[in-house]
């Protein structure tokens, strides 16, 4: 799976980097979560693995985006869909449109589905790793911003 | 002489024993966006570090040391320091990159890279803002371009809802539209490597201008997909005092025969490859003179002229 321990590593450290930019406990909090997606690597079965594991690094998302769009006071009660959408529109102007387009479909999207879905896993370990790699790449270029 | 993998142990080793246990040090880092990320990353006291460890190849050849480092400083936080290490064997390398890393650390002096990761920032090598907006702009271009092609391509080989092909129809006439994510077939499991040819898109036509290159069928090979990465970021990023800015020039389109999908992360080959200028398609997809292949090659023109 993408949530393999190198790509959490180099989540971690670009996540280290930015760590003045976050309140303590919300940059304690991200990394643990972070940590909570490899620790969950041996749970059974497997399907609930692979939610675990887009649990977590949603969870990390979500409260690295908000802080990017709306920095440490704002953006408690936004929506993944509000924070990219601020990060494009003016004043900040920090994504492209194709990031945006990509961030919606490959990573609110889903996580939408997962989080909310009764019964909604992923099909296979496949399905699980493609969700992973694209909300990885999304966390490690949102960190970019901050 | 050791390896690169040898040094990375070794200086990751020694960077654990001298920063305090807050700082992150990872080794050989998985990127998403990069098919060779730095040695090292260190991360701790507000900003990044990225070590650099020269391969025997970046060691004779400069330019490939800087376009990794080039894909390196737009993936990666825009005051992220770049430290070259480099032994006496590197002398001439680190002569001649000096002006674009912050510091040029000899392969013994690990307190001195110790001094550069717990220092102020490079004020001197921050990346613009503007530039890592146009990396950005045609990352985003040249991924969703090869993912409207890897769904055309699903949408050809099984059935879909009328609705799902008016949408694919959509998302290639605009690619602004919000296309849905298809997968193709897997990379397929021979064990000859594939071979990659450039053609001359003068003679091939409709696309003039834009680069193009065919793999042969066969197992994708990493350090083929580095080398084309690398030779696209030098046509579209002028590597200055560390700084990459972006010069004017169409993004490449590759011809696969199959789709290089990974298990552990599905399309971090083919993100990777649209971070260093590429979008992918089969080659059956866009035949030479077809109306696609100018309509692609119409849109890797202006994504390369930078407008967002």
């Amino acid at each position: 799976l993408s949530a393999a321990r190198k790509r959490i590593e180099t989540l971690q450290v670009e996540l280290k980097a930015a760590e003045l930019s976050f309140p303590a406990a919300v940059f304690r909090a991200i990394t643990e979560e972070l940590g909570e997606a490899e620790s969950v690597r041996r749970t059974m079965p497997e399907r609930r693995r692979h939610l675990l594991q887009i649990m977590h690094f949603c969870r990390a998302l979500d409260t690295t985006l908000k802080q990017a769009a709306y920095g440490p006071s704002g953006g408690a009660k936004k929506t993944m869909g509000q924070c990219f959408q601020r990060l494009l529109d003016p004043p900040l102007s920090l994504i492209t449109r194709g990031q945006y387009q990509t961030f919606m479909d490959d990573v609110r999207d889903p996580r939408n589905r997962f989080m909310h879905e009764a019964g909604a896993f992923p099909n296979s370990t496949y399905e699980a790793s493609r969700h992973l790699g694209s909300i990885g790449a999304c966390f490690s270029e949102i960190l970019k911003l901050i | 002489m050791a390896s690169v993998y040898q040094e990375r142990r070794r200086l990751e080793a020694a960077l654990r024993r001298e920063l305090p246990n807050d700082y992150v040090i990872v080794s050989g880092p998985d990127h998403p966006l990069l098919l060779r990320a730095a040695d090292l990353l260190v991360g701790g006291g507000g900003s990044l570090t990225a070590v650099f460890i020269p391969t025997a190849r970046e060691k004779s050849d400069p330019d490939v040391l800087r376009a990794r480092l080039t894909l390196n400083r737009l993936a990666l936080q825009r005051d992220a320091r770049p430290v070259l290490i480099a032994g006496p064997e590197a002398a001439d390398l680190g002569g001649a990159m000096e002006g674009d890393f912050t510091q040029v650390i000899d392969t013994q002096h690990v307190q001195s890279l110790v001094r550069v990761i717990r220092g102020p920032v490079d004020t001197r090598r921050v990346v613009p803002k503007e530039v890592h907006l146009a990396a950005s702009h045609r990352f985003g271009e040249a991924f969703r371009m090869s993912r409207v092609m890897a769904f055309l391509y699903a949408r050809a080989t099984r059935r879909t809802s009328g609705a799902r092909q008016a949408r694919a129809q959509a998302m290639f006439e605009n690619i602004s539209e919000p296309p849905e994510v298809e997968e193709g077939s897997k990379a397929e499991g021979k064990s000859s490597r594939t071979r990659i040819h450039r053609i001359d898109s003068s003679n091939f036509g409709g696309a003039p201008g834009v680069p193009i290159a065919a793999f042969s069928a066969g197992r994708y090979d990493s350090g083929q997909l580095t080398q084309l990465v690398y030779e696209q970021s030098t046509n579209l990023y002028s590597l200055d005092g560390g700084i990459p800015y972006p010069k004017r020039a169409p993004l490449g389109l590759a011809l696969v025969s199959s789709w290089p999908l990974m298990a552990r992360d599905p399309y971090k080959l083919v993100r990777a490859l649209a971070f260093g200028g590429w979008s992918l398609a089969l080659t059956d997809q866009v035949p030479r003179g077809s109306d696609r292949l100018q309509r692609i090659a119409l849109r890797m023109r202006a994504a390369g002229e930078m407008e967002s």
